[in-house]
């Protein structure tokens, strides 16, 4: 044998011996492979051997050594600072987390900017990543609040790895902050209150932040004001656990584990809502105050909440000093200061079930509001000395005015009447908070079950994924109507599921799933393209054969309220035809209008090269239905005609035109001839509708089944109008 | 700068005559690159210190090309002229630092001295550069994978898309690879 053939076997029975993790195993491999030549096991022994050795050997950066106060200095440094990525060019590390780094870049088109650029750590899939991102943008497009960072731009380098791109926010962790500004605890609770906002506001726009904790919340000085800005939203989500556990649902696996709740910390991503963003806040919120957070060691949503107050009574006595320092008070008063209302709204947070937790951000900070303002707390449990405490608290003032007006008595009137309504105002701010607490009691609910619909829609493309049709549909059945997202998420979701019921003849249910499509569709896409319009014939058709009137009712109104003004001659030849595959009455009629209009306009032109012959045909028909609705039957007749010459076979087309050309024929008084051809096209339409659906579709003309669907709602009128007996 | 002597215009014209391996200009454009760079990041200037050989191949890529608008072949063939350029650059680096932390002066320093079980990073530079040259010898395919993973810093997923086959290809032929360099090493130093 050649020496280059020995190599090639050589290499050959490494690669494959290497894979065999099983010493004995590979031992024994070996041995057979090599009965014949000792010296190539020998060889293949050593190799094998060296494996470990080897890769230790090469286990190292080659460029890193220098001496260790340079190594130091690239353990610090970045990897990639100068690099450009993208229309960014990468100026300094600003830190890093669990998921990758973050570095300061500028911007130089369209517009010279500083933004903050996160490099996803390699490994995860860029491409799940990416995908999540896409489908979180329109949400995070959405979101806009001061005291939130937005997300600008999202990509991958040339070598593949995903970044973000967000706002730049000059600021540091909330914690730091407050300890060098000294702040007290009114002061850091006010802060507190302003980082509920800006969460509420994502809450509100469906996004849930999931990993809220001090080094994502930034606070800076503006004019002696400290705003707060919450960074990386919607990041979490999407660069979350890439795997899908053996039942094909989604894992979140992240967050940082002192501040995640525990239905994240367990796996359980479904159940994952903006509550589990409330439990992060809870910890913040002892974290801030009482410098700890509620839970010891141990992991987390095993280990039992410890309230602040005590939390802070365990601390080593120096260090309690320490912190009561650095909130210029006694440590005394600071534990004084924590124990009760902190205790109680810190507990609540931080429960297990998200249940028994507050339902919303804006709740939070309702409640810490009222603890700043000394009324009593819900969730406290209401003790009559408790009560007692807050009422003579909260009347304080009233209690001074009241010491007061002797005095104005003796003074003079004004002081009086200045302490009477200053006594009033306060009043009046108390019943305003009350009411506003009302209103975010009654939105909250509102705002869970959006973000509960949108878990369920996540959850259900995710099965979507893995064709379980079965399970996608039935999580998909318990989202409400009402509370459908707008998103192309949705929009997907429901498309398959359509599909799926379309191919089984389930007509209700496909008919509900078309007109969700349209309706989470047309809100994510304003443009007047065919795109989003061609959706309304599939959802028009299902809901005529599945007899859902009501639907259909409804779909006509998007139609038309969405297209009645379009140009577009595709856009408006569709319209028609989903507008007028049934009777119309006068107020539809009169918005269809312009539309043949345009059609019609479109139709006087010579066909231009590029529009086939099938467009045009269908383009005719629905001028044919408008004159035939519009009770101009000769016109009717001449557009059928019309329709027919144009070459182009679509054998569904050719049938609905000749039903339409059937009725108009019989009010015209050709009664036989129309009996004739309405009961010859019944005998082919009906024998079509015997086959699998698949079949209906296909032809050199693109047929599509909505176009035999549609051919059949217009039989069951043709027979009518005719005065045969109805037989569907 | 005369236009004709221009970086990026020799490249673009090295790029668009597709031999790289025979281009005798375009090694010594990507060597002066890389270690312009190399020096000027050891030296602190830049913000920071870029390290990393991918990074430098990248920075340089950018560049001389100006911009990442180029295919896959462009930026693969680089990528090995650049792996070939970089291991001159850190073998002559670690040639320099071994000596000087050996007490100084530029006398040569024998590989056969360095005792493998306890080299530090420059001495294993050295061992695997000299080792590399065996491997050439032996197994051309072998030793041009450690070239571009081990001095160009290419990722295994670089490699397939330049070798045009998969990672897990990659990865048991750098495992072989490794292994016979390792083993030669061994040789050489008993």
């Amino acid at each position: 044998m050649s020496v280059e053939g020995q190599k090639r076997i050589e290499k050959f029975l490494f690669e494959n011996l290497c894979e065999v993790a099983d010493k004995e195993e590979r031992a024994f491999l070996l041995e057979w492979a090599c009965r014949d030549d000792a010296e190539l096991k020998r060889r293949l022994e050593r190799l094998l051997e060296s494996g470990d050795d080897s890769e230790r050997f090469f286990d190292f950066i080659p460029f890193d050594t220098c001496d260790p106060d340079e190594e130091q200095a690239v353990a610090d440094a970045g990897d990639e600072i100068g690099l450009r990525i993208g229309k960014y060019r990468l100026i300094r590390r600003l830190g890093e987390g669990g998921c990758g780094v973050v570095y300061l870049a500028e911007q130089e088109t369209p517009l010279r900017r500083h933004v903050a650029l996160k490099l996803i750590r390699v490994g995860l899939d860029h491409e799940e990543v990416c995908r999540r991102f896409e489908a979180e943008r329109q949400s995070l497009a959405m979101m806009d609040h001061p005291g939130i960072a937005r997300v600008l731009d999202a990509g991958t380098t040339t070598t593949g790895r995903p970044y973000f791109v967000m706002q730049w926010v000059s600021g540091e962790p909330i914690t730091e902050f407050c300890d060098r500004h000294r702040l007290t605890i009114r002061q850091r609770l006010e802060l507190f209150v302003r980082v509920c906002h800006a969460i509420q506001h994502a809450h509100q726009k469906g996004v849930i932040h999931r990993d809220i904790k001090p080094s994502n919340i930034l606070v800076s000085e503006h004019d002696g004001m400290a705003l707060p800005k919450v960074i990386d939203f919607g990041i979490a989500k999407a660069t979350g656990g890439t795997e899908a556990d053996a039942d094909g649902v989604q894992r979140y696996v992240l967050g940082t584990p002192d501040y995640m709740s525990p239905e994240q910390a367990m796996r359980h991503g479904a159940g994952v809502d903006t509550r589990s963003d409330l439990f992060s806040l809870g910890v913040l919120l002892s974290e801030i105050a009482a410098g700890a957070p509620p839970f010891g060691a141990g992991a987390p949503g095993s280990r039992e909440a410890i309230a602040p107050s005590l939390r802070y009574a365990a601390i080593e006595a120096r260090e309690r000093m320490r912190l009561a320092g650095l909130r210029k008070i006694r440590p005394r008063e600071m534990a004084k200061a924590l124990a009760g209302d902190l205790d109680a709204i810190v507990l609540k947070c931080v429960r297990t079930e998200p249940t028994d937790r507050y339902n919303t951000a804006h709740g939070l900070a309702a409640e810490v509001t009222r603890y700043l303002q000394d009324e009593p707390v819900g969730a406290r449990p209401p003790s009559r000395a408790y009560r007692f405490s807050k009422l003579f608290r909260r009347n304080k003032l009233a209690f001074i005015g009241g010491a007061a007006l002797v005095i104005a008595l003796v003074v003079g009137f004004g002081t009086s009447t200045l302490l009477f309504l200053r006594e009033k105002n306060a009043r009046r701010e108390q019943a305003r908070l009350r009411s506003v607490a009302e209103e975010s009691r009654m939105a909250e609910a509102l705002l869970r079950e959006r973000a509960e619909a949108r878990e369920l829609c996540a959850k259900a493309s995710v099965l979507i994924m893995y064709e379980r049709m079965e399970e996608a549909d039935e999580i998909a059945a318990k989202i409400p109507d009402s509370l459908i997202p707008s998103s192309l998420e949705a929009a997907g979701l429901f498309g398959s599921l359509g599909n799926w019921h379309i191919s089984e003849r389930r007509w209700p249910q496909a008919s509900r799933c078309f007109s969700l499509l349209v309706e989470s569709f047309s809100a994510v896409d304003p443009s007047d393209t065919d795109i989003v319009s061609r959706n309304l014939l599939p959802a028009a058709a299902a809901a005529c054969q599945a007899a859902d009137w009501h639907r259909y009712e409804r779909l006509r109104g998007i139609a038309i309220q969405r297209f009645g003004g379009t140009r577009h001659p595709v856009v408006a030849e569709q319209i028609i035809k989903v507008c007028l595959l049934r009777p119309a009455d006068a107020a539809t009629m009169a918005a269809v209008a312009p539309l043949s209009k345009v059609v019609a306009d479109s139709l006087d032109d010579p066909p231009s090269p590029g529009a086939t012959a099938n467009l045009r045909a269908w383009a005719e028909f629905s001028m044919a239905l408008w004159a035939y609705r519009s009770g101009e039957f000769v016109a009717a007749r001449e557009w059928c005609r019309r329709s027919l010459e144009t070459e182009s076979e679509n054998a569904a087309r050719v049938a609905s035109v000749k039903l339409v050309l059937a009725m108009s024929g019989f009010h015209c008084g050709e009664e036989q001839e129309a009996r004739d051809s309405v009961a010859e096209f019944g005998i082919k339409i009906r024998a079509m509708l015997q086959t699998p659906v698949r079949e209906w579709a296909g032809g050199p003309q693109g047929t599509v089944w909505p176009d035999w669907a549609n051919a059949h709602s217009l039989l069951g009128e043709a027979e009518s109008t005719v005065g045969f007996p109805a037989e569907d | 700068m005369d236009e004709a002597i221009k970086p990026s215009t020799v490249l673009a014209t090295c790029l668009e005559s597709r031999e790289w391996r025979l281009s005798g200009e375009l090694l010594p454009l990507v060597y002066d690159e890389l270690r312009h760079l190399a020096s000027k990041r050891m030296a602190g200037m830049g913000g920071g210190m870029t390290l990393q050989p991918t990074a430098l191949v990248h920075e340089a890529w950018i560049r001389l090309c100006g911009d990442d608008s180029r295919g896959w072949a462009d930026r693969s063939h680089f990528f090995k002229t650049a792996a070939r350029a970089m291991r001159g650059i850190l073998v002559d680096r670690a040639r320099r630092k071994a000596c000087l932390k050996r007490g100084g002066g530029m006398q040569d320093l024998r590989v056969d001295e360095i005792e493998i079980s306890h080299a530090e990073p420059e001495e294993r530079i050295l061992l695997i550069d000299d080792a590399l040259g065996e491997l050439e010898s032996r197994d051309a395919d072998s030793a041009r994978i450690v070239t571009l993973k081990f001095f160009g810093g290419l990722t295994n997923k670089q490699i397939a898309e330049i070798d045009d086959v998969t990672e897990r290809t990659v990865e048991r032929k750098w495992a072989y690879a490794r292994s016979c360099l390792y083993e030669i090493m061994r040789e050489q130093c008993e």
